[in-house]
């Protein structure tokens, strides 16, 4: 039933039914009473036309068979006596049946009104007009009509019950009507909601898509209306980040030349120890803003997608870190080709290599390829990251505790860039504990993979 | 603005593989070209100095004899790339860019806007020393820039050295480490010779300080690896007992 309230098309079904069933209600009850009066006042017409008919029978006829033809006429609510005498006395209380009756008589038959017409009824109690009781009180009404001659017919009426109209009938036809509104309802509410539900869509895959992507305003006027408003909103959002982007990049870009600078001036420096930290000093900020304008890169300087021995990738990793005295193993097969691009894919390998040689002294690259794609596996023999934080180092600027932090010299956005690359090509990377001990990034390259033949 | 640093430096060994010569530097940058200039000088290069593309061709018109110029990319006014394109459709002197690091547009239009070689800021000393001496090599050897030698094909493969992309015979990339590159390169220079260990060492040096110290051996035995063999005797390049590596297939340049 929650449904009901939640959606638009729960809420469409309650308004349809609850407005619908009043008036179908309403029309019902005005329908039934105006089929009472209608029926009310034929029958009053068809009495009149009979009693007319059956005095003017009776006149015709000789007066010693005037009264058995008289019983041999009555039927159904009438029963007819002729006599010399009236039998009728006026009195009693009329409902408005009678009256109509009396009215009518009075119309029609012009010599009546000189006291030719006498109405009684037997009922006594007051008319309650709308009660129930005006209809089950059986009572009897007692006309006598003067005929030509001067003698009487007497008309006993019996007031006929009419059968109380509700039936099984109306209550099906409203309950099949119910499950129609029903069933239109959850269509229409399809209907309404639909444009809702694209908008929502289209909103969803706005920030996957390239900037300035825009929402199609088309729809209904309120749904034009909300795209547009998003489409407003994702544009000065948009706005913000590029002029951001811009400034980061500006700073990364102009730190350039004062860093190629000390690295000139580091150079003079005579003492052997001195020069080596500031050197190191300068291969970590270089290391930063590389990051840093990684991160930033948008897609139209982007490197063109080739084919690359991701085996000589990796080879050409672990002889660069053995030249710096680390120990990083490679075991890949001989060809280990992928369609992509080539310098990114060698920054997102080198570092999560880095990554591994950092926090754990070492590291072991198993790769690997299959029909899906290509696997490489960092191996590290580190204490790991707990598994609720195994997700979030791949955070922009994420920092783990102080002793896996800035002493070792992470800065925050390798495996951030790392990832990001590997979802451009179609992959990814993701981190799991080993046990006892140890960590592995796990790469996945999508497919385009072909074995090829070198040398 | 013309500074000379005839005192000898501790590099002075070195020297006498790269004969003196002028190298005009344009960067925006005041500092880093009096450094640039102090630390070329050091290294036996007369240095001139120019702040933007209207000194540049003052400078140029007063020392016709100049046999390098390193062109920052970002100047104010004219841009680098666009005094490229000028100096090249006048002249065969070669040029060395300076590019943002990871700017590959910057780096790709003045490769075709006719610049010879060049070198991401930020970068260190030796690695631009190193450069320099490779540019200045090159030149002398083949002479004017429509000779210059651009790109490599040997045995299927190709290597583009203004990229430094190394395909192999399906098109593949084949990713090499700076010094195997510079390795490559001084074979292909001078295919089916002889080149002892000193030689290749000296042209296959890089900017890292530890590689200097790397075997030969060892950076030869990466590149065979790299070049799909590690066979001593039946690979591209052949070892030569006691006197060093031959590399064996013919090369075409273009």
């Amino acid at each position: 039933m929650r449904w009901m309230t939640d959606t638009i098309a729960g809420r469409t079904i309650i308004v349809l039914l609850f407005g619908l069933g009043t008036i179908l209600g309403l029309a019902h009850y005005l329908y039934q009473k105006g089929i009472e009066r209608e029926v009310a006042s034929g029958n009053v017409e068809r009495l009149v036309d009979r009693l007319i008919f059956l005095s003017d029978t009776i006149t015709t006829l000789e007066p010693s068979v005037r009264d058995e033809a008289a019983h041999r006429l009555s039927g159904g609510p009438i029963e007819l006596h002729w006599a010399r005498e009236p039998f009728a006395t006026a009195g009693g209380l009329l409902d408005s049946d009678t009256i109509a009756l009396r009215d009518s008589l009075m119309t029609r038959v012009p010599k009546l009104p000189g006291g030719g017409l006498i109405i009684g009824s037997t009922r006594t109690g007051p008319i309650e007009h709308g009660s129930s009781r005006d209809s089950s009180d059986p009572h009897t009404t007692l006309l006598s009509l003067a005929l030509a001659d001067g003698s009487w017919l007497n008309v006993t009426l019996v007031k006929v019950l009419g059968a109380r109209t509700a039936s099984p009938s109306i209550l099906l036809s409203a309950g099949l009507g119910a499950l129609g509104i029903i069933a239109i309802s959850i269509l229409m509410g399809r209907w309404l909601t639909r444009p809702l539900e694209q908008l929502a869509a289209g909103s969803r895959q706005l920030f996957q898509t390239p900037q300035n992507a825009q929402l199609p305003e088309s729809g209904t006027r309120e749904v034009r209306t909300l795209a547009n408003a998003i489409n407003e909103l994702q544009h000065r959002i948009g706005g913000l980040l590029a002029t951001r982007t811009q400034m980061l990049a500006a700073v990364s870009h102009d730190l350039r030349t004062p860093l190629t600078r000390l690295r000139l001036r580091s150079a003079r420096v005579q003492d052997i120890e001195t020069r080596r930290s500031i050197e190191a000093d300068l291969d970590e900020m270089e290391a930063m803003i590389d990051a840093a304008l990684e991160f930033l890169r948008t897609d139209k300087d982007a490197e063109e997608i080739e084919h690359v021995d991701l085996g000589a990738v990796l080879q050409t990793i672990a002889d660069d870190a053995a030249d710096a005295g680390q120990k990083v193993e490679v075991r890949a097969p001989r060809n280990l080709v992928i369609r992509g691009r080539h310098l990114a894919l060698k920054r997102a390998l080198t570092n999560l290599v880095q990554n591994a040689v950092r926090y754990a002294g070492s590291a072991l690259v198993e790769a690997s390829a299959n029909g899906e794609g290509v696997r490489i596996v960092i191996r590290d023999q580190g204490p790991g990251i707990s598994a609720d934080k195994l997700e979030a180092v791949f955070e922009p600027f994420y920092r783990l505790e102080a002793s896996r932090g800035r002493a070792t010299g992470g800065h925050g956005l390798g495996l951030t860039v790392a990832r990001s690359i590997a979802r451009a090509h179609g992959g990814d990377v993701v981190l799991v504990n080993r046990t006892p001990r140890g960590l592995d990034a796990i790469v996945t390259l999508p497919a385009t993979v072909r074995a090829v033949e070198t040398g | 603005m013309s500074r000379t640093h005839p005192e000898q430096s501790e590099h002075k060994a070195n020297a006498a593989a790269v004969p003196l010569a002028h190298v005009l530097i344009c960067d925006d940058d005041p500092e880093l070209r009096q450094l640039l200039a102090i630390f070329l000088g050091e290294h036996d290069l007369e240095v001139t100095l120019a702040a933007d593309g209207r000194e540049l061709q003052r400078q140029l018109r007063a020392n016709p004899s100049v046999d390098l110029v390193i062109l920052d990319v970002m100047l104010p006014g004219t841009s680098g790339l666009e005094l490229c394109r000028e100096l090249r459709a006048s002249s065969t002197v070669p040029i060395m860019m300076l590019t943002a690091r990871g700017d590959e547009t910057d780096r790709i239009v003045g490769l075709e806007m006719g610049a010879d070689d060049y070198m991401s800021k930020p970068f260190g000393p030796n690695e631009l020393l190193a450069r320099i001496r490779a540019l200045l090599r090159r030149a002398r050897m083949s002479g004017a820039p429509g000779d210059r030698k651009r790109s490599f094909a040997f045995d299927g493969w190709r290597l583009d050295a203004a990229r430094r992309e190394l395909r192999n015979p399906e098109g593949v990339i084949i990713d090499l480490s700076v010094g195997e590159y510079d390795l490559l390169l001084a074979f292909l220079e001078a295919p089916q010779r002889v080149l002892s260990r000193e030689h290749l060492l000296e042209t296959a040096r890089n900017r890292q300080a530890q590689a200097f110290d790397r075997s030969i051996d060892i950076q030869v035995s990466r590149l065979r690896r790299k070049l799909g063999s590690s066979d001593e005797s039946d690979g591209l390049i052949k070892t030569v007992r006691g006197a060093g590596y031959m590399f064996v297939p013919s090369v075409t340049f273009r």
